[in-house]
């Protein structure tokens, strides 16, 4: 009875206050998608070179390593955990990978396939650790990937022995992966890394929307209890997905040494990966208990802290006051997916 | 203007969950100095209208008196303050403090003051040796007491804060019966000093010993108060259920075939001691007994969702090993939670993946795509055959009521396919009509030669749709009761350790 009731009010309302409110309702829905546009005719008032091909494809070429990371993190935040070790895995493949090139005589082209194999390698390896820890052992994902941040960012300078490995020209595979990150395509100029990721995003938009691996890392989140008693393994679950997440890290820590010419340990220990990453995804949606979250809506949270860190720099602001500003950022564009999940 | 024959008046209380009635139009009067059960089955609303008297949850509509004055309970300490004290039967006691700093938890100090220590203690004597229990050391830290020091601590608290009315929910299901006996000395002894009593209770002949009047409650609506001495067990049964017991039940031909599956000599913890069963195909084995006699804990143990310690486990009469659920599933043994909401199903997902979560395999392709076709084919088919009500089957399952909420934790666990089923308090919480349809599904199930395992806490359950049962107390096997010798009397006998 009750409902028959609010149904008549519904409709005596004005038809154009429905309108409005179907806007509202489809706004807080999609509030990322709307923050995205809004940033987007924002950007292009605030600078003329905004909207710029170049500066478009630049953009896009930026935030390869972001978009790779966010697709690992991304899953692990799905289970309701949290890899926060990503960007000290990531300085520590930038690390390895210069260091077999130019120490280690992985240096001849064929020889650089040898080398991001073992980078990734590596890469799985602390996500693997990580799995064990939390999905065996079922600590907690907070503070077992912080301590194995801890950890890579230690073997970085362990390996390294603090010191900087130009990627010179001299190694034929230092060229080659020079080369990668940096060629665009002659037709359009879109950078050739870029086409790259979109197929690594259709990857995992493919897997997360049609296979049962998908569903049950979203149901694992959700439920894990619930999940383990319907007699499915939410341990081998847990273990792929940092697994993935560190093997994705050393990948974007392979674009860096490509994109930058070096290999640094500083990497390990300044990157923001981690941080704008975890931010990308709950802005995208992505709900920190677990259980919920989509591909396409974490790619546009990345890309909406992407435009806000261009109007910045187009913008002129000067670099250490861009950190406070995205942080603060951040936590606004938070605040205002929450509003959306809320109702 | 109220009546002021009645120390507490409840009148026309209505309240609604998103659509659920929960209560509605129900009226609770209990004098001063009266023992006031209050019954009904599980999912009645009994809980429900005790968490409005006591300020848990707040009423949609109708009043509430105490003492004849109007009050306005809007939240627990308006509650506590109009001298309403529940004593659930989960203990709301800190267990690392002394009996002393339970019962007196509000108010350790006088306002600006230091704790006076002695002060604290001889009060707390003082209201323990009111109630004869001068026994009970006050300087004991709480969780080294037993259960039923426990309740009778609990019971202090209530007192302490000089509570005119008390409300115990379920207080026998976690006592022995020489316990039990005592709890009823001392709720008779506060009767006597004018205390107003609301006993929940599902024990029917505790009821008639204890009890002067009954309100009985159903689906949310209000039956009627009766006097006990005007009843009858049979009556009151019929009272709660709205139906004679032989309708409730449906029928069903046993059809008993050989021994699937057998457990012997099973340890876990401290809760499961040497208990053995075995069930049939196509037969219903009820495990009984009171709560914490172990039941959940045997079978989660056996199921491999908790380590198990010794015993053995014979499927087809081969003994097997099962160290997780996942392996339990792999051999053919499924389970149904008892908590619903935290392990049967994934409240905040679709209908559709909850279904068939450990099914997907069987509708992938190339690629590992999952055949959605074939997926949905699969669903409508059984959401049919459980006549689960839902709009659409990408709902979440929280938009669900509880009785189609647990259908599809039943397809859920069917999608297994499973032969043998432990089914952990399969109709907790739903609504009667819910219920029988469950029942309905326990026969088809039996009728396909599935094995099933069924805990319950009703013993009207375990008469009415058990082939066999076996009764557990204290972690052990008390003993184990044929159809033909599955009666209340025997079950409480065996459950509470009375000498048969």
């Amino acid at each position: 009875m009750g409902t028959t009731v609010k149904e008549k009010t519904a409709r005596e309302k004005l038809p154009a206050k429905d309108v409005l409110i179907k806007i509202g309702n489809l706004l807080i829905k999609y509030n990322a998608l709307a923050i995205l546009v809004l940033l987007i005719i924002v950007s292009a008032i605030v600078s003329s070179k905004f909207l710029s091909w170049r500066n478009i494809t630049t953009v896009l070429l930026q935030q390869v390593p972001y978009l790779i990371i966010s697709m690992g993190v991304m899953l692990t935040i799905m289970t309701a955990g949290i890899d926060l070790s990503v960007a000290a895995v990531a300085g520590c493949a930038n690390i390895f990978v210069a260091m077999l090139i130019t120490q280690w005589g992985f240096s001849s082209v064929g020889m650089l396939f040898a080398a991001i194999a073992l980078t990734l390698l590596l890469g799985c390896v602390f996500g693997a650790l990580n799995g064990f820890f939390i999905g065996k052992l079922r600590m907690a994902p907070f503070i077992i990937s912080l301590a194995m941040m801890s950890v890579a960012q230690g073997v970085t300078y362990i390996v390294s022995g603090g010191a900087q490995f130009r990627m010179k020209d001299d190694f034929p595979a230092a060229e080659a992966l020079n080369w990668f990150a940096a060629h665009r395509d002659p037709v359009i100029g879109m950078p050739i890394a870029v086409y790259l990721i979109i197929a690594v995003i259709l990857v995992f938009w493919f897997v997360m929307r049609f296979t049962p691996f998908g569903r049950l890392v979203l149901a694992v989140g959700s439920n894990e209890a619930a999940v383990r008693l319907a007699g499915i393994n939410v341990t081998k679950y847990k273990f792929i997905v940092y697994i993935i997440s560190g093997g994705l890290a050393a990948a974007a820590g392979v674009f860096i040494t490509g994109r930058t010419a070096l290999g640094t340990p500083l990497n390990a220990i300044q990157s923001d990966f981690a941080l704008t990453t975890v931010a990308a995804c709950v802005i995208g949606g992505v709900a920190l208990e677990g259980g919920k979250g989509t591909v396409v809506f974490t790619v546009v949270g990345v890309l909406i802290l992407a435009l806000i860190q261009n109007i910045m720099n187009l913008a002129g602001l000067a670099s250490y006051p861009q950190y406070v500003v995205k942080g603060a950022i951040i936590i606004l564009a938070i605040f205002l997916s929450k509003l959306g999940t809320k109702n | 203007m109220q009546d002021g024959q009645y120390h507490v008046d409840m009148v026309d209380i209505c309240k609604t969950f998103g659509g659920v009635k929960a209560c509605q139009n129900v009226c609770l009067r209990v004098k001063a100095g009266e023992i006031h059960a209050l019954v009904g089955e599980n999912g009645a609303g009994k809980s429900t209208l005790m968490k409005i008297l006591s300020g848990a949850y707040l009423k949609d509509s109708g009043d509430i008196y105490i003492n004849g004055q109007k009050a306005n309970i809007m939240n627990p300490k308006d509650g506590l303050d109009s001298g309403i004290s529940v004593i659930y039967q989960e203990f709301a006691l800190i267990g690392s403090l002394t009996v002393a700093e339970n019962i007196f938890i509000d108010k350790l100090n006088e306002k600006g003051r230091l704790i006076n220590w002695k002060r604290l203690r001889e009060k707390a004597r003082n209201v323990l040796e009111s109630l004869g229990f001068g026994n009970i050391p006050v300087n004991r830290v709480v969780s080294e007491l037993s259960v039923a020091h426990q309740q009778v601590v609990e019971i202090c608290k209530a007192l302490a804060r000089e509570s005119s009315v008390l409300i115990l929910d379920e207080p026998t299901a976690v006592l022995a019966a020489s316990e039990a006996e005592q709890l009823f000395k001392l709720l008779k002894e506060l009767r006597a000093k004018g205390v107003a009593i609301v006993y929940i209770s599902h024990r029917l002949e505790e009821i008639f010993r204890l009890c002067d009047r009954v309100t009985v409650m159903k689906d949310g609506q209000y039956v009627g108060t009766y006097e006990t001495t005007g009843l009858d067990e049979k009556k009151l049964v019929s009272l709660m259920i709205g139906r004679t017991l032989e309708t409730y039940f449906p029928a069903r031909e046993p059809n008993i075939g050989k021994t699937v599956f057998k457990v012997e000599n099973i340890c876990a913890g401290k809760a499961v001691k040497n208990v053995s069963f075995e069930v049939r195909e196509g037969e219903v084995l009820g495990i009984s007994g009171l709560v914490g006699a172990g039941r959940t804990e045997t079978l989660r143990a056996v199921f491999g969702a908790d380590p198990l310690d010794s015993g053995r486990v014979y499927l087809d009469g081969r003994q097997i090993r099962i160290k997780t659920p996942g392996s339990a599933v792999k051999h053919g043994i499924g389970m149904l939670p008892e908590d619903r909401k935290s392990h049967g199903v994934l409240l905040k997902m679709p209908i559709r993946t909850n279904i068939t979560l450990a099914r997907l395999k069987s509708f992938t392709g190339h690629f590992n795509i999952i055949n959605r076709k074939k997926e949905t084919a699969y669903i409508d088919d059984i959401v049919g055959k459980l006549s689960i009500r839902a709009a659409s089957i990408e709902n979440n399952v929280n938009s669900l009521s509880g009785g189609n909420q647990q259908k599809v934790a039943i397809a859920k666990l069917l999608a297994a396919d499973c032969r043998v089923l432990i089914l952990d308090e399969p109709t907790r919480g739903v609504d009667v009509g819910a219920k029988i349809e469950i029942y309905k599904i326990i026969n088809s199930l039996v009728a396909q030669n599935y094995a099933v395992i069924m805990i319950s806490s009703e013993m009207m359950e375990i008469i009415g749709m058990c082939d066999r049962a076996v009764v557990m107390r204290g972690g052990s096997v008390a003993g184990e009761l044929k159809r033909e010798a599955l009666t209340e009397q025997n079950l409480i006998n065996y459950s509470m350790g009375v000498n048969v």
